[in-house]
């Protein structure tokens, strides 16, 4: 090869390495460009206390999401939003604490409740806060053709004159009614000792500043350009697929939060949120169970954990073939050894659950946690089979979302277990548009799916037990039981009625009731008096992060 | 200039097909759009879904929906997202831009390097020099997209804080263009690497067939320099297999890369069609799908034509 063409290649080659190589060099790394540009700039020089995470990533995210679309992202809106009543900072203890309500109280028989607001709050523009914006938000959401299915009030349609008014036979909600500026009246069709708990989810929007059509609730460039609420940071800017900043709401009633800035990155993946943090260029993320473990003894992060209030369990398809037989779904509960699951799969990141329920509050402590038995489990199939209901021939695929390595871990050690008593279960894992019509719209053709089931700690849903439910369950007890949960007067009566419903599933183990999974949030230990809780949907719950600051 | 016009009509029906197929297939998929505004550990009722299915016009017949959007794509509109009501083109063109940028750094690197680097191993078969980067190529071939890009980041960004870890731009600054190639490094690197071993391998091959030529040894034989054989005789003939594989890697220039850009949460193509299929977004995966075959389709026309550039032999009537 001639000397000029070795020169040319060394040259390119050369310029290629000096490509990759030079550009870090030449960009200063991420702290000194920080203070690089802070001194280049005034207004960056007044930013000091600033705090990325990655606020949406997790579960309970809802990145770019706007209120209302689908129940998550709590945990970022509460930052710029406010809901009616919120939960406590563990989002456990069934307390339900004031943020726009100050106080609330039910009438005689729990058909009228009156919410006292927050006298001096103020939206982002410095317009009053009023009683008026709620009863406007709830119909703003709750017009017919808005296609909103989730509308910050759990079971809507208790609310008087809420279903005329959602189907256009209706020009208000009558039962929401404006008393004055700071008194809100609803008006219930049915007692609900509990209804307080139905409205933490219920964030107010400002009326005077949203001039786009209820149908455009989800369409809206509003969110993005110039959102307003009453919560204490507000908008400063957003990059779409990037990020959204918020700065101080100086108006905020509870003083101004003490962080510059506080910005919200998107990820698309909890591996690449991770990275970005261990590189230090957040100081907030969720992390799964395994990556928690690996930040553990590290004394650069804090880590926040608590239950999902999520319960895992396997979901009897009644209509199909065999379940309605206790003696059979007793072989699955007896045939799976949870505890080892607990121990070696979950590593102790999960907790065993006896009900439905997944409040320890309501657990009765006589529960039964159906020990691992293969024995046991043998007997009582062939038992069952004596009596002409086997297994045999039935579908036992188990659809489910959950895709991780950790659930695919779980289900294989269920799969090997019931092979142990001769019941082969067969796990497919399945994207959630495939597993709803999978396990929805073809209901005749599965018997078990394996999936996770929420709820507030003040309130149960009934559609999966009482009559007509999806499943085909045929137990008259539930009506009666959730009838006393509905009759309940104080917290005490309603904990004695939750918990003997929790008593009666256990015994029956209408469903495959397994755990309750520990999630959790990882910062760096940067941020001071921080706060985080994996709550379902993320919340909302109170955060104070108007106290939220960085050393 | 006639066969050009004959090809471009020629894939006008080749591409309403492409979407017919394509419409058919995300439809016959399990779930629907609907699914997105469903919280699984929330929980929806079933009449919900199936109002928000109705105000969408989901509860219309597949061939009445195809038309619709057919209609609406002849005259100019993609439609909107299911998912947050954007406007579909202007979505496109957006992502576009980024992954283009992305994709084609990337592909110029692995061209520029790849192609030099095969020239030279190929004039130094079985040379040291030879077996260090055929080896090298095919580590670069075989790693999995998502253990680079993991590798890349880990040990550039955490481990040695030369790159950020992911993004367009530093939050929080104005933005600039070494900003944007302080961002776009990282990725660009992971993605050069397989370009640059696949087009490293091509080349060297190429050369090494041509060298052997008839005509090659009739050159060197005539007293021809060392350089103008190699490119005069060998290089110029070993371009052709080169367009064929750079034509065929054209198409990503918008297709994007699926992993790289979700490890390094650069919110191209690829994240986008991802985003698109897991919320069964029907607007966005069509309108995704409709750019993706008009490049691919214009990429094979534009292959051809660089044949005829690259070898003045070949003529098209």
């Amino acid at each position: 090869m001639s000397k000029p063409t070795l020169l040319s290649l060394t040259l390119i080659l050369a310029f290629a390495l000096l490509v990759g190589c030079t550009a870090p060099a030449a960009a200063p790394a991420a702290e000194e460009a920080d203070a690089t540009m802070a001194e280049s700039s005034d207004e960056m020089a007044e930013v000091e206390q600033v705090l990325i995470g990655g606020f949406d990533v997790g579960p309970g995210g809802d990145p770019q999401g706007v209120l209302y679309n689908n129940g998550a992202g709590n945990v970022w809106f509460v930052k710029m939003f406010t809901p009616l009543i919120i939960m406590d900072q563990t989002f456990s203890n069934h307390t339900s604490e004031a943020a726009l309500a100050v106080s609330w109280e039910p009438n005689e028989d729990a058909t009228v409740w009156t919410f006292n607001l927050r006298e001096g709050v103020k939206w982002h523009d410095g317009e009053d806060f009023t009683a008026s914006d709620l009863k406007w938000t709830a119909e703003f959401v709750a017009a017919p053709m808005a296609a909103v299915t989730h509308f910050g009030i759990s079971q809507p349609d208790q609310v008087m004159g809420w279903t005329e008014f959602n189907e256009g036979e209706a020009d208000e909600i009558t039962g929401i009614r404006v008393v004055d500026d700071l008194t809100l009246e609803v008006e219930l069709n049915i007692p609900n000792p509990r209804f307080y708990d139905a409205v933490r989810a219920f964030y107010a929007l400002p009326e005077h500043a949203i001039d786009f059509d209820s149908t455009e609730i989800f369409s809206s460039e509003w969110w993005f350009t110039n959102p307003i609420g009453t919560g204490p940071f507000k908008f400063e800017s957003f990059e779409k697929d990037q990020f959204m900043s918020l700065v101080p709401n100086e108006l905020y009633w509870d003083g101004t939060p003490e962080l510059d800035q506080l910005i919200n990155r998107y990820f698309v993946d909890e591996t690449a949120a991770v990275l970005a943090l261990e590189s230090g260029d957040i100081d907030f993320t969720y992390v799964s169970a395994d990556v928690a473990s690996r930040f553990a003894d590290n004394p650069d992060y804090q880590i926040f954990s608590g239950p999902s209030f999520v319960t895992n369990m396997f979901n009897f398809n009644y209509n199909n073939g065999v379940w309605a037989d206790k003696r059979i779904r007793q072989a699955f509960m007896h045939g799976i050894d949870r505890a080892s699951i607990l121990s070696d799969v979950f590593n102790g990141t999960a907790q065993a659950t006896p009900c439905h329920d997944s409040y320890p509050t309501f657990w009765p402590e006589d529960a039964s946690y159906y020990e691992y038995d293969p024995d046991k489990a043998r007997e009582l199939l062939a038992e069952a089979a004596a009596d002409g209901i086997t297994l045999e021939g039935i579908n036992l695929d188990i659809p489910t979302y959950y895709t991780s390595q950790l659930a695919k871990d779980i289900l294989t050690v269920m799969q090997a277990n019931m092979a142990d008593i001769g019941v082969n279960i067969n796990p497919t894992f399945l994207d959630v548009p495939t597993w709803r019509t999978v396990v929805l719209d073809n209901a005749q053709e599965w018997n078990i799916a394996y999936l996770g089931a929420g709820g507030g700690p003040a309130s149960y849903n009934p559609a999966w037990y009482i009559e007509d439910n999806q499943w085909g369950i045929e137990d008259p007890a539930y009506a009666d039981l959730f009838a006393a949960m509905d009759a309940a007067q104080t917290a005490e009566e309603y904990k004695v009625a939750r918990t003997a419903l929790c008593k009666h599933q256990n015994e029956e183990a209408t469903m495959g009731y397994w755990w309750v999974s520990t999630r959790y949030g990882i910062a760096s230990v940067d941020v001071e008096d921080f706060h985080y809780f994996p709550a379902p949907g993320g919340g909302p719950y109170v955060d104070r992060s108007q106290d939220w600051n960085m050393k | 200039m006639q066969y050009f016009l004959r090809r471009v009509l020629v894939n006008i029906p080749v591409l309403i097909l492409v979407t017919i197929v394509i419409y058919l297939l995300i439809n016959l998929a399990p779930g629907d759009p609907v699914d997105f505004f469903v919280n699984e550990e929330i929980g929806i009722t079933k009449e919900d879904l199936d109002f928000v299915r109705e105000r969408y016009g989901l509860d219309d017949p597949l061939p009445v929906r195809y038309v619709k959007w057919l209609g609406q794509v002849v005259q100019g509109d993609l439609g909107f997202r299911f998912k947050n009501g954007d406007d579909v083109a202007e979505v496109l063109a957006v992502r576009l831009r980024r992954t283009f940028l992305l994709m084609g750094t990337a592909l110029a690197i692995g061209i520029a390097v790849g192609v030099t680097l095969g020239i030279f191993i190929g004039l130094r078969q079985y040379s040291f020099w030879d077996f260090t980067f055929t080896g090298l190529s095919f580590v670069g071939i075989s790693m999995p997209a998502f253990i680079a890009g993991i590798f890349g980041l880990y040990v550039f960004s955490v481990k040695l804080g030369w790159f950020p870890s992911g993004g367009m731009r530093t939050i929080g600054k104005p933005d600039s263009l070494f900003d944007l190639l302080y961002h776009l490094a990282l990725p660009a690197g992971t993605l050069a690497i397989f370009n640059l071993a696949t087009f490293m391998r091509y080349t060297r091959f190429s050369m090494l067939e041509v060298r052997g030529e008839d005509y090659v040894r009739t050159a060197k034989a005539k007293g021809l320099k060392p350089p103008a054989v190699t490119w005069r005789h060998v290089f110029r003939n070993a371009l052709l297999p080169i367009v064929t594989v750079v034509g065929l890697s054209l198409p990503t220039l918008v297709a994007g890369a699926l992993f790289t850009e979700t490890i390094y949460s650069w919110p191209g193509m690829g994240a986008l069609l991802v985003d698109a299929v897991a919320a069964r977004d029907y607007p966005m995966v069509m309108g995704i799908m409709l750019v993706t075959a008009l490049v691919v389709l214009t990429a094979n026309l534009i292959t051809d034509l660089a044949y005829a550039v690259a070898d003045p032999r070949i003529r098209y009537e």
